[in-house]
């Protein structure tokens, strides 16, 4: 029966061969395991979108219910402590993971023409999982997270020129406050996800496009 | 478009892999189990199918490791079940200011009982539900939930008729609580009821069926 429904979608779009092209992609013989570290990387990021997601369920961006609906989640739904631990762990994980990867590059020499724009893209890409990092941080609301983002801020006012007008603006203001955890929530669940995929697509199209690199 | 996704994928040159056969002889009209088998013993297991094999079955359990806790998480809250406890509807004979006097005896009375409800994340809140309770006489009450078990609409009650009517679609009890005409499936929900120190103290809601024998 599911091999009669999967002809029958072949028969109407013909995806096997461009299944084919991708999935039966010759790997060049020189790759070694430090090459996963790209992959490993982007396992991760799946492992934070599915337990990201199941969270959004349950966490309220409100300094009133923010503690309480994040304490409520890992003490009282069944697997709640699993999966925000989950997502913790693999923040974690994936920040290591992605300066593994970029060292592994940095090391081959991998950056070199042609594929000077991944390199760009790929340090756009470090960026932004730092910012998943900051943004994150705060949305628990404890004292450590209020304290880390306050420091955190600072840190960002002491940018020459822009550093104090961008700091407000990630606060909201003066102070950390409400604002700012609707604003961190905001660019934590669905501007720097955007961001990410489009930079991931690019991350990949280019390898694609390009191949691995001539081993040094 | 169309022509893009119909060209011929590019022919492996990896060794050991068969032509696929477009169909095996023998397999139709057997159990799963059976062309399973069949399949295994007519294939050769070679290196590529065993790798793809392992890579199927290593990423099954990842997704399942991390697909269980998470649909378990999300789902386990609709299951949850809501507890009143006892809460005061009234001091009999005596009511205190705000009470309801329950000494008529026969005539529903619409009043309310306040119970603390702690609903998930949020702190413990009073809230107050609406009922109406009938002194049956020789200590006997009834408490009937307000909401026609149509689709939860308030009921009114009507002295010169003893009826309740649900002003939605067309509902009507009477004053028994038992369905006289419109879309209820069935009876007005009740509440179970106790007297301790002259005061009466609603519990748990329950329904009823047509001979008004407790059905949950």
């Amino acid at each position: 029966m599911f091999a009669r429904s999967t002809e029958w979608v072949e028969e109407r779009l013909g995806l096997r061969p461009v299944a084919a092209r991708v999935l039966e992609h010759p790997v060049p013989r020189h790759i070694t395991w430090l090459h996963c570290f790209g992959g490993l990387t982007f396992f991760s990021f799946i492992v934070q979108v599915v337990t990201g997601v199941i969270m959004t369920f349950f966490y309220i961006p409100s300094p009133d219910h923010a503690h309480d609906s994040v304490a409520w989640f890992q003490g009282s739904v069944p697997f709640g402590s699993i999966v925000r631990n989950l997502h913790r762990w693999g923040a974690y994980a994936m920040v290591v993971l992605v300066f593994l990867h970029m060292l592994r590059v940095f090391v081959h020499k991998a950056y070199r023409k042609p594929r000077e724009l991944n390199w760009v893209v790929g340090t756009v890409l470090l960026m932004v999982v730092l910012a998943f990092g900051f943004t994150g941080y705060l949305l628990p609301w404890d004292q450590k997270a209020y304290w880390a983002t306050s420091v955190g801020l600072n840190i960002a006012g002491t940018v020459p020129f822009v550093g104090h007008s961008a700091a407000n603006f990630l606060r909201g203001g003066a102070e950390v406050g409400a604002l700012t955890l609707v604003r961190f929530y905001a660019l934590h669940v669905f501007i720097l996800p955007l961001v990410v995929a489009g930079g991931l697509l690019l991350h990949f199209a280019m390898i694609r496009k390009q191949g691995i690199a001539r081993p040094l | 478009m169309a022509r893009l996704f119909r060209r011929a994928p590019r022919q492996m040159t990896l060794p050991g892999i068969a032509a696929p056969r477009a169909s095996k002889p023998g397999l139709r009209g057997r159990g799963p189990i059976e062309r399973a088998r069949l399949r295994l013993v007519t294939t050769p297991v070679t290196r590529r199918r065993f790798l793809a094999g392992t890579l199927g079955w290593v990423s099954a359990a990842v997704a399942a490791a991390l697909g269980i806790p998470a649909a378990a998480a999300v789902v386990w809250p609709s299951f949850r079940k809501t507890s009143h406890g006892w809460s005061p509807v009234a001091r009999l004979g005596d009511p205190e200011p705000g009470q309801p006097d329950l000494s008529v005896e026969g005539t529903p009375i619409l009043t309310q009982f306040t119970s603390l409800v702690q609903d998930a994340y949020l702190k413990a809140e009073p809230r107050n539900t609406a009922i109406f309770v009938r002194n049956d006489g020789g200590g006997k009450f009834t408490v009937y939930d307000v909401r026609c078990t149509h689709l939860g609409c308030p009921v009114n009650y009507k002295d010169e008729t003893s009826r309740y009517y649900s002003p939605c679609h067309g509902g009507v009890f009477d004053d028994e609580g038992r369905v006289l005409a419109g879309p209820p499936p069935r009876p007005l929900d009740r509440y179970e009821y106790k007297v301790e120190q002259g005061v009466l103290y609603v519990g748990a809601l329950y329904q009823v069926n047509d001979q008004l024998q407790r059905i949950t």
